[in-house]
């Protein structure tokens, strides 16, 4: 599956959902994994579908299809590609 | 300056050092940006950011700003940004009181007609020498300009019976210099001498070490 690369506006609408549950100095010492699972386990619903579809290029009745691996696996892999550590930082950084 | 070479979408692009002009219009549109963040529009954010790439970009390319990835954007411009800045630290600019009132006379675009008016007024340059200057020569003659009128205006005052008010107290009048601007202001030093003082000029009492427990006399105290 081809990765999503955002633009700077949808990346910066992702950071704003993404800065209200992750913390740069906080997870900067995670992995990737972990980082997720700290995402994972503290979003509501709503925050969860934005992410999905901002973030991946499937639908979330696809993505809801996929097995845990999978789902976490696609995360993984697309947070890698837009550099989501650097994405938040940069987000607090100009100050939104 | 050295042009600064970046890719975006895989093609090299290089920046160029502005000279007055179009450095004012890079500040227009930081000021505008600031506007964006404070509004969180991250499209207005990303509008002024691109115009901001593609002023000092040099040549000029097309680009789908659309499908650029957003770490090349800004990449892109922290490169503008930095090649953009003075490189002489004037103490004008280090002002830590940030001002962040709109003054009812400023506009957008206002940035330009500042300079030219400030340096056409002080050494009768036409619009042309005024846009070709350096961004360090006009922060350089722009504090220089600050500074004489400053001093220009402490003469003056010194002349006036307000420099010098009647104290009460000593019954005499005592000169008040003018205030001046936080940037004329002596430089405090950031580690203060070490003065030695006599033994006997010192406190005297008992020194409790605080950082021992305290041992139980023989009174169990």
């Amino acid at each position: 599956m081809e990765s999503k690369i955002l633009n700077f506006p949808d990346a910066m609408k992702l950071a704003q959902v993404l800065s209200k549950y992750l913390e740069p100095d906080k997870i900067k010492t995670f992995s990737e994994l972990e980082m997720i699972e700290l995402l994972l386990s503290k979003i509501i619903p709503e925050d969860y579908a934005k992410i999905i579809l901002a973030i991946t290029n499937l639908s979330l009745i696809e993505f809801s299809k996929l097995s845990q691996v999978d789902k976490i696996a696609t995360l993984i892999k697309e947070f890698r590609e837009n550099k989501i550590y650097t994405l938040i930082g940069t987000y607090k950084e100009i100050g939104f | 300056m050295e042009n600064e070479a970046i890719t975006i979408l895989g093609k090299p692009i290089t920046f160029k050092r502005l000279t007055l002009r179009g450095w004012s219009q890079l500040e227009n549109l930081k000021k505008s940006m600031d506007d964006a963040v404070l509004g969180k529009d991250f499209d207005k954010y990303y509008i002024c950011l691109v115009q901001f790439i593609e002023t000092s970009m040099s040549p000029f390319r097309e680009i789908e700003w659309k499908v650029v990835p957003w770490y090349e954007a800004i990449t892109a411009y922290s490169e503008a940004v930095k090649l953009n800045l003075p490189t002489l630290e004037f103490p004008i600019l280090a002002s830590t009181k940030a001002e962040n009132k709109k003054l009812p006379w400023e506009y957008d675009g206002r940035q330009w007609y500042f300079w030219l008016h400030i340096l056409a007024s002080n050494y009768g340059w036409d619009e042309y020498k005024i846009g070709d200057t350096d961004i360090d020569t006009a922060l350089g003659l722009y504090q220089e300009i600050l500074l004489e009128e400053q001093l220009d205006k402490e003469w003056t005052y010194s002349l006036s019976e307000i420099a010098f008010p009647y104290n009460s107290s000593t019954k005499k009048s005592e000169y008040k210099p003018l205030d001046r601007p936080e940037w004329m202001l002596p430089i405090s030093p950031k580690q203060l001498p070490v003065i030695k003082m006599r033994k006997e000029m010192m406190p005297v009492g008992n020194i409790i070490d605080m950082t021992e427990k305290p041992k139980k006399d023989i009174h169990g105290i």
